[in-house]
């Protein structure tokens, strides 16, 4: 078993692309981390620069202790999970598992018993004779990771692996992936889009961005503290909303929406932390369930405002309401009781005790 | 539903129509290529005094198997035969060998050039064989390959290259890379992947370079006629070509020679068809 280091990790592709920046991430030994962001963001890139497939153009690799710049694929002891499957459609179940083993020049029982225990991990044993055409997508993921976890190597590597499979399925594999990562006690490194995977299986989290890391946390940490707006904006559906505006103080500090005709109030336990932000342009970040109606009123609200229902979307334990106030949208989170008519008009509370702050034009937290 | 039904009857009966005639044009064709053959076979069969003869009887009065005894016996046929099979068997290897690891190159590779020599084998095919064949003679000439089986095997090879090269090539290009990305992190080198993973599942373009570069070799003649002037290096087209040079021409023997020439060509055909199946990569990618 091993951790990766990667340490001011950049790619540049032939075309002059800059596909990844400065990328420094610590995995621990036994870590699960997910590395999410959106499409095209440079996630594969670095999975594959750890995997061995793409150069690094400059910056460091090791894994364990080893500096793994120049060394070759197979020399990584690492097993990588594709998102397109990638089994070997000539071979059988069973020898698409056994090949590594085979090339690695295991003794044929000890290959058998590992594709058998593999086999029976993943529930494939009925399917080892047969070729992956005759298999579903969920069957060929679960072949595709039986083909990783037969070589028990140091580091497991996940390219967006249930990205091809329906709904129902996705949240299962979710489930069996994270179950299995307890069971192999093996480093682990995900990549995915979808910030609910992140979230559900991640140790810890690192979101990037257009090639850059943009925070690196476990998932709450990321959740309540992101440390830009990007961040904030990406981690949690819905999505956080954002209001751009200005701090003002008159006798208290409030804020006032630059779209939207909202004026509210800044609680006195935010106020110590927003001294700088007197007088600046920023966005002000509000979760949908900070957003509540009257009805759960708790604490210490005291902004409010009237909006209209645009849209209503009942989740079943909850409702999420869209509203648009001036040209902001927002969205609310409320509980499934209140479900109000598209069209009404409901007075919501801001519970800006929870509200973020970042810069407008550099979009960092502030606070 | 009682129209339906109708709606359905009449298009099965167009469907049948349809089939019946399709039918009817396959025999066509079947004895269109089927009687030249057959005529050949007859004439082989014919006694000496009745090559002539105007008969369509398939098989002619007095048939005797007399011309193929004399191939065997009396005519350096067996030599020939063992030239053409040793060139044709070295060019296929030869062709297979460099058209599948110059396509891998070309599909899997950006180097300098690449497009160009793409587009510079696509060139070499546009010139006719007999207008390359006097800067071609020259050319074995300087290299004191005239009148030697490597002469032959050299143009062989070069003329059924550029097309083998793009057929394999294109084929490459329909093979996921990241199936030998998957091989290389199980273990592979880059050379072990493309021998147990893309070279299996190349195996119909394999075949196809075979074949064609088997047929460039088997059945030529202008080439060999120049470069081949010994009787004792003479391939099956040379060997057969001197029964018509004689005073008279012998049919018989032409005849029962030009069946035999064929039956190699038929039977690596048969045998090598067996690996010509479409979506051998099926399954191997997405859901
Ligand atoms: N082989 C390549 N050559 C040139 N550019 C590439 C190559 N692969 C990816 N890119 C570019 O690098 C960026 C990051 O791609 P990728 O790592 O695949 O993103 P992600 O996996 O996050 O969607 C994209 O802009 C993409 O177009
Ligand atoms: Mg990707």
């Amino acid at each position: 078993m091993a951790g990766v280091r990667l340490s001011g990790v950049t790619k540049i592709y032939d075309g002059g692309v800059i596909a990844a920046k400065d990328v420094s991430i610590d995995v621990e030994d036994r870590e699960f981390v997910v590395l999410v962001g959106p499409s095209g963001c440079g996630k594969t890139t670095v999975l594959r620069m750890i995997a061995g497939l793409e150069e690094i153009t400059s910056g460091e690799l090791y894994i364990g202790d080893q500096l793994m710049n120049d060394v070759p694929p197979k020399d990584r002891d690492i097993a990588m999970v594709f998102q397109n499957y990638a089994l070997y459609p000539h071979m059988s179940v069973h020898d698409n598992m056994a090949f590594g083993l085979k090339l690695r020049n295991y003794p044929k029982l000890e290959i058998e018993e590992r594709v058998t225990e593999a086999a029976d991990i993943l529930g494939i044993r009925d399917y080892l004779s047969r070729k992956p055409k005759a298999l579903s997508g969920g069957q060929r993921q679960r072949v595709a990771l039986g083909r990783a976890i037969v070589r028990k190597p140091k580091v497991f590597l996940f390219d967006e692996p249930l990205s091809n499979l329906d709904a129902k399925m996705r949240v299962q594999m979710r489930a069996e992936i994270s179950k299995l990562h307890k069971r192999l006690d093996a480093t682990m490194i995900y990549v995915t889009h979808d910030q609910v995977e992140a979230m559900t299986m991640g140790d810890r989290i690192v979101v990037m961005k257009d090639g850059v890391v943009q925070q690196t946390g476990n998932p709450l940490e990321l959740y309540n503290n992101p440390r830009n707006k990007f961040v904030a904006g990406f981690i949690g559906t819905p999505a956080m909303n954002f209001f751009e505006g200005r701090v003002k103080k008159e006798e208290r500090l409030y804020f006032e929406g630059k779209e939207s005709d909202l004026k509210i109030e800044i609680p006195a336990e935010l106020e110590g932390k927003l001294p700088v932000a007197e007088g600046k342009d920023v966005y002000m970040g509000l979760r949908p369930e900070h957003i509540q109606p009257q009805e759960e009123r708790k604490g210490n609200l005291r902004s409010s405002c009237n909006l209209k229902v645009e849209i209503s979307e009942p989740m079943g334990n909850e409702v999420f309401l869209y509203f648009q106030s001036g040209l902001n949208p927002i969205v609310a989170r409320v509980p499934s009781a209140i479900n109000p008519r598209p069209g009404s008009e409901l007075k919501m509370y801001f519970d800006t005790a929870h509200a973020h702050f970042f810069d407008k034009d550099k979009e960092y937290a502030i606070a | 539903m009682k129209t339906t039904g109708n709606k359905f009857k009449i298009q099965n009966l167009k469907l049948r129509i349809l089939n019946l005639f399709l039918y009817f044009l396959l025999i066509g064709f079947t004895l269109a290529v089927l009687y030249p053959i057959l005529n050949v076979f007859s004439i082989s069969l014919r006694p000496g005094d009745r090559l002539l003869s105007t008969s369509l009887n398939l098989i002619p009065d007095g048939a005797s198997f007399h011309a193929y005894k004399v191939l065997f016996t009396q005519t350096p046929f067996l030599l020939w035969f063992w030239n053409s099979s040793l060139i044709a068997a070295a060019v296929t290897i030869t062709g297979v060998a460099l058209a599948s690891t110059a396509g891998y190159a070309f599909s899997r590779f950006n180097f300098y050039g690449r497009k160009s020599a793409m587009v510079g084998l696509l060139v070499t095919q546009m010139f006719p064989p007999t207008m390359l064949l006097l800067p071609m003679y020259i050319m074995l000439l300087k290299l004191h390959l005239i009148n030697s089986y490597l002469g032959v095997i050299v143009i062989y090879t070069s003329t059924a290259l550029p097309f083998c090269v793009w057929q394999m090539k294109g084929y490459y290009d329909t093979i996921p890379f990241s199936l030998e990305e998957a091989a290389r992190i199980d273990g592979s080198t880059r050379w072990g992947a493309f021998r147990k993973i893309v070279l299996p599942l190349a195996a119909p373009a394999l075949v196809i370079t075979a074949l064609f570069s088997f047929m460039t070799a088997w059945s030529e003649y202008i080439v060999a006629a120049q470069v081949l002037q010994d009787t004792s290096l003479f391939t099956l087209p040379l060997g057969l070509k001197q029964f018509e040079a004689s005073m008279s021409t012998q049919w018989g023997l032409y005849a029962a020679g030009s069946l035999l020439v064929s039956v190699p060509a038929v039977a690596l055909f048969l045998i090598l068809s067996r690996w010509l199946i479409s979506g051998l990569t099926l399954g191997s990618v997405k859901g």
